[in-house]
């Protein structure tokens, strides 16, 4: 009865999570219309807005093609190419839909554990979708491929948080097999 | 497993059926099923001696080793 309340949290976040993946959706989909409608009011949103930086990423590999000293300038929003564009779109869709199988996964899971069927094998198959999911979404976040018209960005950066959930999830995953073993075992004695 | 559980000899030797062992020693059907199918992967004293005492047996009577 105890579990059940403290994973009432976690429930609770995944549903406000899926709100902000939707939102997220939703304001990003409605810029990237709004951009090819009147793409001089982002004239000041630089280009490098996609590349993420945080603490938790390692940039491998970063290249600016243009030669100009200011050349941040040159990859303003309203310049990227249209392809350019549709990529970078569809990259964030991708991530954010990632984003939201993960947290469908962990949702499984705690709904499992309340009904106190937590070494389920389907439990092993979300923690090794999990683990799919994120190094996905790892692998999306760090590419950012930028043409504009005037300039181009190409950068890759490994992700670090992303990355160490999912390598978390394959380990949950090996966990949870061994005590499916054990839940056969015990099950199975008569 | 070389383990073979040999209830179902027993049974046939006491000339009692499955339904009525399960009721006598209390354990489902499924679970009698699990150890004559030689599926069970443990088998507790509670229960070898439930059968032990039920089919008037050795536990060697039931339980084979066959390498």
């Amino acid at each position: 009865m105890k579990s059940v309340n403290t994973l009432t949290i976690p429930a609770l976040l995944c549903k406000v999570l899926y709100f902000f993946i939707a939102a997220a959706t939703v304001f990003i989909t409605v810029i990237f219309i709004h951009l090819q409608i009147a793409p001089s009011y982002y004239a000041g949103w630089n280009a490098e807005l996609m590349t993420p930086k945080s603490i938790l990423s390692i940039t491998t590999f970063e290249r600016w093609s243009a030669d100009l000293y200011n050349e941040s300038t040159l990859l303003s929003f309203d310049k990227i190419k249209k392809t350019s564009l549709y990529f970078n779109y569809f990259r964030v869709l991708a991530i954010l839909y990632f984003i939201f199988l993960t947290i469908k996964e962990f949702s499984k899971i705690i709904e499992s554990v309340k009904l106190i069927e937590t070494f389920h094998q389907r439990n092993i198959l979300s923690f090794q979708k999990m683990f799919r999911y994120l190094l996905a979404t790892s692998i999306l976040f760090g590419v950012t491929i930028v043409n504009g018209q005037e300039a181009n960005l190409y950068s890759y950066s490994i992700q670090v948080t992303p990355l160490i959930l999912s390598f978390a999830a394959l380990m949950m995953a090996e966990i949870f097999k061994q005590g499916n073993q054990l839940l056969e075992e015990n099950q199975l004695t008569i | 497993m070389p383990i073979i559980v040999n209830v179902d000899v027993m049974l046939a030797r006491r000339k009692m059926s499955v339904t009525e062992l399960s009721e006598r020693i209390g354990i489902t059907m499924a679970n009698i099923s699990i150890l004559k199918n030689g599926k069970a992967k443990a088998i507790r004293f509670s229960t070898l001696e439930a059968i032990c005492k039920e089919l008037d047996c050795q536990p060697g009577d039931i339980l084979e080793y066959q390498p």
